[in-house]
């Protein structure tokens, strides 16, 4: 007899052929059953269990793996192969909130608590577009302190004291989510002190300001108390539990509306410069939670029915630094001024795929913002321009949608000239009614940049530009630089994926104008940045650093408001913040050197004017660096001096250790293995049955 | 996806995990048999060497509870790549000078902590004599808030594995530490 391998299904089939010769209608019967039976058939009961447990098992192993993978910040010593994290004896966080920006300072203390010379790296998580600008590392009684020099000087240094056999870290001004730290020479039971210092930004979106750190670097274990009382005093003394200090200096001269922690329990004080925020204590434990969760300090201004200002100062021997931060009311409080967009898009070849896709499906949202009243144009560009109307039109349906089917009939193609495109959008009169908006979305590189500034700085009129950079194109500071003389924003696109989050974002931003043709007057000369103060769009936030020769008594501004014209007066108060006012001002300054050097000025003289500001305010910079260098020479012959030296360098009494890991765990992965292996035997068992 | 595909990756799956898991227990033994050529070396007095080639640590002491056949040698460390192999000695420690302490996986060398009791002898072997112990106390403690403190004039023998016994999970922040004091015997008096 001949076997053939059939499954059930050919089976039954063949089985209702035969019957349906004889009996069609039983036939029928137990095919509907017979579909039934199939349909149930597909999994059997032991197959479910069989697949939950492959579940069980798969996640459980996941999981394992994961914890091991776990990212470690804080400090951990290094020997040979072995990575060991040091214990953190505390993390103390001192925030101070300044306008817009916060200076973070990060102190942190541990202690080797091995026996042994070892090296160490240090690893902090730092907040996007956050650079470290200040360093100090002190180990036993060593001292590294952090210099900006300027950089070449810094990496000579560097190398040096790197062949002296020194440690040494040296940051440049790239930025990065992580600061890292080598350190050597740590010697048994030395504490290492490492304090860091960097600026962050604060978020205003959504009439909200919001302060976000990360936590994930402070300490978390189990807390089990009622374990300590079964110590002998003689043998372990409790080192003191880590401690979690975490303050926020919050200057500021608005009166507030709400000021939350997101995620944890706070005191508030009120200070005369604004509000002192600590973390609260948990009661059981006497200290403050430490949680998985971000720290995020969450507050809004009163409603206000007129754009506010405040204005913080600083002042040192050079002359007064000031500071004017702008909100506008809530958006139901202003009244909707109607725009005229022209969408200016390149259409080159170098869009061609995913980025004119996105484009045009940004574009076309774009169209959706507009207003009835509201007025645009649609521009694109290749080697040459083309418009879709002889001049902006009113956006009703007819006129939207021709847009749209322009839009999507955009293909790339051709080479990039901004020029004829801006000199079209520019074109058009601007009427007085309409707040007219350029919208300038490219790729591509530009060859002619002093030529297309000046044509610009001619004939802006009272347009205002916003550019759109997608991708990173050596050109971005250009886009950036057009938006800052056309009074508009600029936005990098670094992701393609992004294209369309973040023109939806600009979109909603621009559509409701608050305060526009804005005008400050210090009182006195100033040198001012940005040196063209942009429109005030409703839900953002506007910020003016400027410095002068000394204090003027007060400020006055003026604006265009809800239709009419709009005055506002600030007394300028003394002293109210602290030195990042002027080394604000001072990176807005060379940002600007920055700009002018790429518009003709000479490199020898745009670095040395970089140069003189960074080193007297003590920036990072194109040209300038931070170094520290520790004052020791690390021990090249560690492995010989880990026996003999250590005994004679115990300190006097005693020495605090860790305790030893205890365990391999192997039971446990034995067992799992066990598992793996009867479960995958049952499943072959089941598998054979079929 | 069927099961049928499934049966012969988790097979796969379930023999690297068991036989990676026997490997650990089955280092713990190797590792003795290993070290005792190492260790006549020592008793001989030749200077310290690696057990064998690539090994991290050397033999540092003889480890002893008659009451309970316990007979283990000892490395100096207390890393993971040592403790696989042997129990591990504080390198700082110094036998009869100072405070001694060893320590071992609960699931491989220490797994007899458990069983010690108050007033158990222990003998400790080094190339610069014997040293006898009898024990104090027994104790668990949070190694995430604790620490040990080592006199480096003490004459104490510690002993710690992890806590408890037959957690199948790892990582626990407990310890068991068994305290030992010094028996003033011959080869003590001579230091």
């Amino acid at each position: 007899m001949q076997y053939h391998f059939t499954t059930p299904e050919v089976l039954s089939q063949r089985l209702n052929k035969l019957l349906n010769k004889f009996d069609p209608e039983l036939a029928k019967d137990l095919k509907d059953q017979q579909v039934q039976f199939t349909i149930r058939r597909k999994l059997r009961w032991q197959d479910r269990y069989l697949l939950i447990l492959f579940g069980v098992i798969l996640s459980l192993l996941l999981i394992s793996s994961r914890v091991q993978a776990d990212e470690v910040w804080g400090l951990q010593f290094q020997q040979g192969e072995q990575i060991t994290t040091a214990v953190n004896l505390n993390t103390s966080i001192e925030i101070e909130v300044i306008g817009s920006q916060a200076r973070v300072e990060v102190w942190q203390e541990f202690i080797n608590t091995s026996d042994v010379w070892v090296e160490a790296s240090y690893r902090y998580p730092l907040p996007d577009g956050a650079a470290v600008d200040q360093l100090s590392i002190a180990v036993g009684d060593r001292l590294l302190v952090g210099e900006i020099q300027e950089k070449q000087q810094a990496e000579r240094n560097y190398e040096q004291a790197k062949q002296n056999g020194q440690t040494a870290s040296l940051i440049k001004q790239e930025r990065a989510n992580q600061f890292v730290t080598k350190l050597a020479n740590i010697g048994p039971a030395e504490s290492i002190k490492v304090k860091i210092g960097f600026l962050q930004d604060i978020r205003y979106v959504n009439d909200q300001f919001r302060l976000r750190l990360p936590m994930t670097f402070t300490p978390r274990h189990g807390a089990s108390p009622g374990q300590q009382q079964d110590i002998s005093p003689l043998m372990t003394t409790t080192v003191s539990d880590h401690r979690l200090m975490l303050s926020v200096n919050l200057i500021t001269n608005f009166e507030l509306a709400e000021l939350n922690s997101s995620y944890h329990a706070i005191n508030i004080h009120q200070t005369f410069s604004g509000y002192f925020i600590i973390l609260e204590d948990q009661p059981e434990t006497g200290q403050p939670a430490r949680t998985d969760k971000d720290f995020e300090l969450v507050w809004s201004l009163q409603p206000q029915d007129q754009p506010v200002a405040s204005i913080l100062t600083w002042e040192d021997e050079d002359g007064f630094y000031a500071q004017l931060q702008l909100i506008p009311p809530p958006a139901d409080m202003l009244d909707e001024r109607p725009r005229e967009v022209i969408f200016v898009i390149d259409n080159s070849g170098s869009m061609a795929g995913e980025s004119i896709r996105q484009a045009r499906q940004a574009l076309t949202e774009g169209l959706t913002y507009l207003r009835p009243g509201d007025r645009f144009n649609v521009i694109n560009f290749e080697s040459a321009a083309f418009a879709l109307f002889p001049q902006a039109v009113e956006a009703d349906s007819h006129s939207l949608a021709l847009a749209e089917t322009y839009i999507n009939k955009l293909a790339a193609e051709g080479g990039t000239n901004i020029l004829p495109a801006l000199q079209m959008a520019l074109r058009d009169p601007a009427n007085d009614q309409h707040i007219r908006q350029i919208v300038f979305i490219t790729d591509g590189a530009v060859g002619n940049e002093d030529e297309i500034y000046a044509y610009l700085i001619d004939y802006i009129g009272e347009s205002r530009i916003f550019t759109l950079a997608i991708g990173v194109a050596p050109n971005n500071w250009f886009m950036r630089k057009l938006a800052q003389s056309g009074r508009g924003s600029y936005t990098n696109i670094g992701k393609m994926e992004e294209i369309q989050e973040q023109m939806s974002a600009l979109w909603q931003r621009i559509s409701l104008p608050a305060l526009s043709d804005i005008c400050i007057d210090w009182g006195q000369a100033a040198e001012m940045y940005p040196p063209v103060i942009p429109d005030l769009y409703a839900g953002d936030s506007l910020m003016v650093t400027a410095k002068m020769a000394s204090r003027s008594d007060e400020v006055s501004l003026c604006g265009h408001y809800n239709g009419a014209g709009w005055e506002y007066t600030q007394a300028v108060p003394e002293q109210t913040a602290n030195a990042d006012i002027a080394r604000n001002w001072a990176s807005r300054k060379i940002e600007t050197i920055n700009d002018n050097q790429l518009l003709g000025l000479p490199l020898a003289e745009a670095k040395a004017q970089i140069l003189e500001t960074a080193l007297r305010y003590k920036l990072l910079s194109r040209f300038t660096a931070l170094v520290a260098i520790d004052p020791e020479p690390a021990r090249a012959q560690q492995d010989a001096m880990q026996q003999h030296t250590v005994a004679s360098l115990l300190p006097a009494k005693s020495l605090s250790l860790a305790f030893a890991q205890g365990a391999l765990g192997w039971q446990l992965q034995l067992l799992l293995g066990l598992i793996s292996l009867l479960v995958s035997g049952g499943m072959f068992w089941a598998s054979t049955r079929r | 996806m069927k099961p049928k595909h499934l049966w012969g990756l988790l097979a796969s799956v379930g023999l690297l995990l068991s036989l990676q898991a026997l490997w650990m227990p089955a280092k713990a033994e190797l590792g003795q048999f290993l070290l005792a050529h190492n260790w006549q070396r020592v008793l001989q007095g030749e200077p310290a060497s690696s057990p064998w080639p690539g090994a991290d640590m050397q033999v540092v002491a003889r480890l002893e509870v008659p009451a309970m056949g316990i007979d283990q040698l000892i490395v100096n460390g207390q890393q993971g790549a040592q403790l696989a192999w042997a129990p591990g000695m504080v390198s700082a420690a110094i036998p009869g000078l100072s405070d001694t302490v060893i320590s071992a996986h609960r699931d491989s060398h220490f797994g007899f902590l458990k069983e010690l009791s108050k007033g158990d002898l222990i003998r400790l072997q080094t190339s610069t004599g014997e040293f006898q112990y009898r024990i104090s106390t027994m104790q668990i403690v949070d190694s995430s808030s604790q620490q040990l403190q080592l006199d480096v004039a003490g004459r104490r023998l510690v002993l710690t594995t992890c806590y408890p016994f037959d957690a199948l999970q790892t990582g626990s922040p407990l310890r068991y530490m068994v305290t030992a004091v010094a028996v003033t015997t011959a080869a003590n008096r001579l230091l």
